[in-house]
């Protein structure tokens, strides 16, 4: 099989992997957003960010030291996913990235930075998801390309 | 008479049973449509954080230049309403990002009903300035805006639905603005 076709198999198996996966449970400060239709504001949305930011930075060096050989860093790195999953679906940002309508999209999140972030974010997600599944440098490269990204946006609208 | 086989009795059964399950996830995911209120021209709804105003409308018969994507496909008429959409400002975003909220949410959240109920959703919005050509006049800090309808010819009595995607207290979930037209 050619490398870029295994690589568009890795990417489509770790959204897979994600979208089989619970969310995680906990109190956060993504609850609820996922129900707003309209005009999510920065103040709203900042702690959630955060928080969003906080399980990539717990992701990336776990996944890391997976890529590096150490098959015990997969479960720290599933774990973090796990977590920013949860995060991801309470926002409502996961139902935003598979919507067909755009347009509500941006009734619901008027502020393009924001708009920016949750794009980079549920990228980093599906990225780092498809090195969990298959470890390969192209994915982790793109993935921590998506983080700094988010990054990048956060500090515009926080 | 030939007794139906155990095959064809389990294929019926089973038809059925689908049928069956069908109808009740059809009755139980179909919500009953809110009831509209109605609003006068000229009287400010409230949607969610913005407000919405209908000033004007009209049949569009000669489309303003140079935007002549406004003329009327064959067997409809155009119907322009003029609104304004207030609390933009509120929004803490730059003026492009207000426009483009102003635009979707008119484009997503409106729907003209005509005298045989009949439902045209599809308008296309635009700020007022560049209805009329000019531009998009101050580059977003506008809060006039136009829908523009293409509807059945043979159509009237019209009325502009306006949802309410995030009703706050005592806001209508739907309204409803006769037009006059």
């Amino acid at each position: 099989m050619r490398s870029g076709s295994w690589l568009t198999l890795s990417f489509i198996m770790g959204a897979l992997t994600l979208a089989c996966e619970e969310p995680g449970g906990e109190p956060s400060a993504c609850d609820g957003l996922d129900e707003r239709r309209m005009a999510i504001t920065r103040e709203e949305f900042t702690p959630c960010a955060a928080e969003m930011l906080a399980a990539l930075d717990r992701a990336r060096p776990a996944i890391e030291r997976l890529l590096a050989g150490d098959d015990e860093a997969r479960a720290a790195g599933r774990e973090a996913l796990r977590a920013l999953r949860g995060l991801v679906q309470k926002s409502g940002v996961e139902a935003d990235a598979r919507s067909v309508r755009p347009g509500e999209l941006i009734v619901r999140w008027p502020d393009g930075r924001m708009r920016v972030f949750n794009y980079s974010v549920y990228q980093a997600l599906v990225l780092y998801g498809a090195v969990l599944q298959y470890p390969n440098n192209d994915n982790f490269r793109d993935a921590v390309e998506a983080q700094n990204d988010a990054a990048e946006s956060f500090r515009t609208f926080r | 008479m030939t007794q139906p086989s155990h095959s064809g009795r389990f294929a019926r059964a089973s038809r059925t049973l689908v049928s069956l399950v069908a109808f009740f996830l059809v009755a139980a995911c179909t919500a009953p449509a809110p009831e509209a209120t109605p609003f006068r021209m000229k009287q400010a709804i409230p949607l969610g954080v913005v407000s919405l105003t209908v000033t004007s409308a009209k049949v569009v018969t000669i489309p303003p230049q140079p935007l002549g994507s406004l003329s009327a496909l064959p067997g409809k008429k155009v119907i322009a309403v003029f609104v304004r959409v207030g609390g933009l400002k509120a929004l803490d975003v730059d003026g492009l990002g207000r426009r483009l909220f102003a635009e979707k949410l008119l484009e997503g959240r409106t729907t003209l009903s005509d005298a045989a109920g009949s439902l045209t959703k599809d308008g296309h919005a635009m700020p007022k300035g560049l209805y009329y050509g000019f531009g998009d006049m101050g580059g977003g800090q506008s809060s006039d805006f136009v829908i523009v309808f293409q509807v059945p010819k043979e159509s009237r009595d019209f009325t502009l639905l306006a949802e309410n995607p995030e009703p706050q207290e005592g806001q209508p979930q739907l309204a409803a603005v006769a037009l006059g037209l």
